[in-house]
């Protein structure tokens, strides 16, 4: 997954919307486009960015089509957010304490 | 009421420095400490640029001086308290996520609080405000933050 196409895919209010949806359970397109004030074909369009970003995954269910959250991908994404900060602040903390070591 | 799509990211160090050093160390002496090396477009040999006052910007320039905005400065209240908009990478039309650091004195030295939201609603309130702030002129995944910080 690439970090970016996910805070791409939830920068959109709608698909935000979905996604969140999808975190209560497992939909079909059908189910969440009555739920919506979108097109049907809107929501497939939403459901397909998401996949490609990896926060969501699809499979057949007979005729219809199923669309659940990627819970590992959610954490990773987190964990990323999480470790970068981590380290950005170690190498802040380093520097000022390397500028206080030399005063006299 | 809004859910948090990605809970907001929040970390906390202390470090041994009064409060108005750590502010400035953190803004306008971003450059001396970031890693650039692992955290940024150009790599290592690129500068960093952090315009400590409301509407500032954060920039990332190459060696061959192409600019990388990282983010603009919503606030800017020394020596306690600096958010900026954070945005490395995001496509145009992507609402920022938002970055709210605090400085906070903590016995001889500083308590400094970094908190990062926005996942969830501030396209919503900003949205075209927002796109203003973008100027994104190059094609940055952030997937090369991610595998410099895991390497």
């Amino acid at each position: 997954m690439t970090y970016a196409s996910a805070i791409q895919a939830l920068g959109d209010p709608t698909r935000r919307r979905i996604f969140e949806r999808l975190r209560e359970g497992p939909q079909a397109v059908g189910q969440l486009a009555r739920e919506l004030p979108v097109s049907r074909p809107a929501v497939s369009q939403h459901l397909r960015v998401l996949r490609e970003a990896g926060l969501v995954t699809e499979r057949q269910n007979g005729t219809r089509r199923i669309y659940a959250v990627d819970p590992t991908r959610l954490a990773e994404l987190r964990d990323y957010f999480d470790s970068f900060w981590a380290d950005a602040l170690e190498s802040f903390r380093a520097a000022v304490e390397q500028e206080e070591g030399r005063k006299p | 009421m809004s859910t948090q799509t990605i809970p907001a990211v929040e970390k906390s160090i202390v470090v041994s420095a009064p409060p108005e050093k750590a502010f400035r160390i953190f803004t306008s002496g971003a450059e001396g400490w970031w890693p650039l090396a692992t955290h940024s477009v150009h790599g290592a040999r690129a500068s960093l640029e952090f315009e400590a006052r409301t509407g500032g910007r954060i920039v990332e320039r190459s060696a061959e001086g192409e600019e990388a905005v990282w983010g603009e400065v919503l606030e800017s209240d020394p020596p306690s308290r600096v958010v900026f908009t954070w945005h490395p990478g995001y496509e145009h039309g992507t609402p920022p996520t938002e970055v709210e650091v605090t400085f906070t004195r903590e016995g001889d030295g500083t308590r400094v609080v970094l908190v990062h939201t926005g996942w969830e609603g501030l396209g919503e309130e900003r949205g075209p405000e927002s796109r203003e702030h973008y100027d994104q002129g190059w094609p940055v995944v952030l997937e090369r933050y991610r595998q410099a910080a895991s390497s």
